[in-house]
Parts: C-alpha cells; sequence; structure tokens
C-alpha cells in the first residue's frame, strides 16, 4: 500500500470589477493510485497586493491584470470604505 | 460500484427514490472514495436554477491582520471556511504576540472568497478577542477584506488598531 501527497494550484481567478485574485490549492493523498483524500487552502489578493510568495504563473496573472488603472480603481474604493463613505 | 446516470435517459423505476450507501457525484464528479455524501465539481458548474444547490467547498484561509504603520507578530493564526451555494461562512483564529507602531485602519485581509454582495455588506461576528486596542462593534467585508469601527468613532473603520490578544472572528457573506 503505497500512500503519496501531492500539493498542486489547482484554481487561479480574478473575480468582479476590480479583478479580485483567488488562488486555491489542492492538496490530495493517492493510495495506490487511487485519491482518497482531499483538501483545500485558499488565498485572496487586491489588486496592488505583494503576492511574491505565489508561483511565478500566479504572478505573471496578477501581472496583466493589474494595470496602474485597475489598482488605482481599487484603491480608491478602500479608501471610500476607510472614510466611511455610507456613514 | 458506480452508478452513472445519463443526463438524458436517466434512471426510470417505480419507487421514485435512489439509495446510496457511500457517496454520490454530481456534475461528472468522481465520488468521494470516503464517507457517504454528495461530491461536488472542483470547479463549479453554475445552475440558474433559484432551488438548485451548485456548489459545495470546504477548506483553510491564512488571515492577516493589516493596520497600516503597525508591525503585527503572531503566535498562531489559521482560518477555515465552508462554501455552501453562494454562501460564505470563514472564521479566523489569530493569536498576536506583539504589537509596534502607530496606526491607521483596523483590517483582516485574505478572505477565501471576494464578497459578491452590495457594499458594506458581509457580516463580521466577534467571538473571544482581546486583540482589538478598541472595542469594536460593526465588522464588514470589502472585496476580501474584512473591515471594523471601534471605540468611539462613528464613521469610517477604526484607526485604532490591534494589540497583543487573541481576534476570533466569523465572517458570513455572499459570494
Amino acid at each position: 500500500m503505497a500512500l503519496t501527497e501531492t500539493k498542486a494550484i489547482d484554481k487561479i481567478e480574478l473575480v468582479g470589477a476590480h479583478a479580485i485574485l483567488q488562488v486555491r490549492e489542492a492538496t490530495t493523498i493517492m493510495r495506490d493510485g487511487e485519491e482518497i483524500a482531499k483538501t483545500y487552502h485558499r488565498w485572496s489578493f487586491e489588486p496592488g497586493a505583494d503576492i511574491s510568495e505565489m508561483p511565478a504563473n500566479v504572478q505573471a496573472i496578477a501581472a496583466a491584470a493589474w494595470t496602474p488603472e485597475v489598482i488605482a480603481a481599487y484603491q480608491a474604493q478602500v479608501a471610500a470604505q476607510r472614510m466611511g463613505a455610507q456613514a | 460500484m458506480a452508478v452513472v446516470i445519463n443526463g438524458t435517459s436517466g434512471i426510470t423505476g417505480n419507487t421514485g427514490t435512489l439509495i446510496s450507501a457511500s457517496t454520490i457525484g454530481v456534475g461528472g464528479t468522481t465520488p468521494s472514495a470516503s464517507g457517504a455524501g454528495i461530491t461536488f465539481p472542483a470547479t463549479q458548474n453554475p445552475s440558474s436554477d433559484a432551488n438548485t444547490l451548485d456548489d459545495y467547498e470546504e477548506g483553510t484561509w491564512t488571515p492577516t491582520c493589516v493596520s497600516t504603520g503597525q508591525t503585527i507578530n503572531y503566535s498562531t493564526r489559521g482560518g477555515t471556511y465552508t462554501r455552501i451555494g453562494n454562501t460564505v461562512r470563514a472564521e479566523c483564529a489569530i493569536v498576536i504576540s506583539s504589537v509596534s507602531g502607530t496606526t491607521s485602519g483596523t483590517t483582516i485581509t485574505g478572505l477565501p472568497f471576494a464578497n459578491a454582495g452590495e457594499s458594506y455588506t458581509g457580516l463580521g461576528i466577534i467571538g473571544y478577542n482581546d486583540g482589538f486596542a478598541a472595542t469594536v462593534y460593526s465588522a464588514w467585508i470589502q472585496s476580501t477584506t474584512g473591515f471594523f469601527r471601534a471605540g468611539t468613532k462613528s464613521s469610517g473603520n477604526d484607526s485604532s488598531g490591534f494589540a497583543a490578544g487573541y481576534v476570533n472572528v466569523v465572517w458570513i457573506y455572499k459570494a
């Protein structure tokens, strides 16, 4: 009986008008070639966030999507939240 | 033995019920090899029908306390989440060992899914805590960041930041 564990980024998504980056890592346990368990870990990043610890393909997607205009638009919205525009 | 239900011909019978002793996969998904239940696709195949459950996922995430100007060190931090359809329940348990510096803003980043609800929605429920520098009385989500209002602040995001201690929050929101 051979047990193996593999980890892989299995989902990279850009969500919403502000291109929020969602990344999912799947950890899969295989027994004799058959999957017997799987767990997920997720990260999410807002435009301009530090993603230096993410794999190169994730960084490349972020670099393409997070233009200066996208980052500025997102930061403007966050600033409005911090100031309490709805307060 | 797996029973594969074809989408066009289906299964016909005179009882109208389907019984499985273990797991059932939907959307062409291989059923889980453990336990008993329904296995959804790893990538959602969204249904436009209002009465159809089309997504389920459990996992972990990494919460980060962000307060501009503060340096925050952790003893431990972690989070779990469950997504059922378009509803997310995410919880985080953080132990802050030390904090230094002055602050502007009190937020937790890294929620597992972006908030798809209206602005200022999403619900943050504060559990045991002594890791906020002031008493929190309001919490909401913007994108993947949880914001807090605390102390005597009457508008906007709290600016008192974090302190050494526990920060336990449950988030409920639409994804």
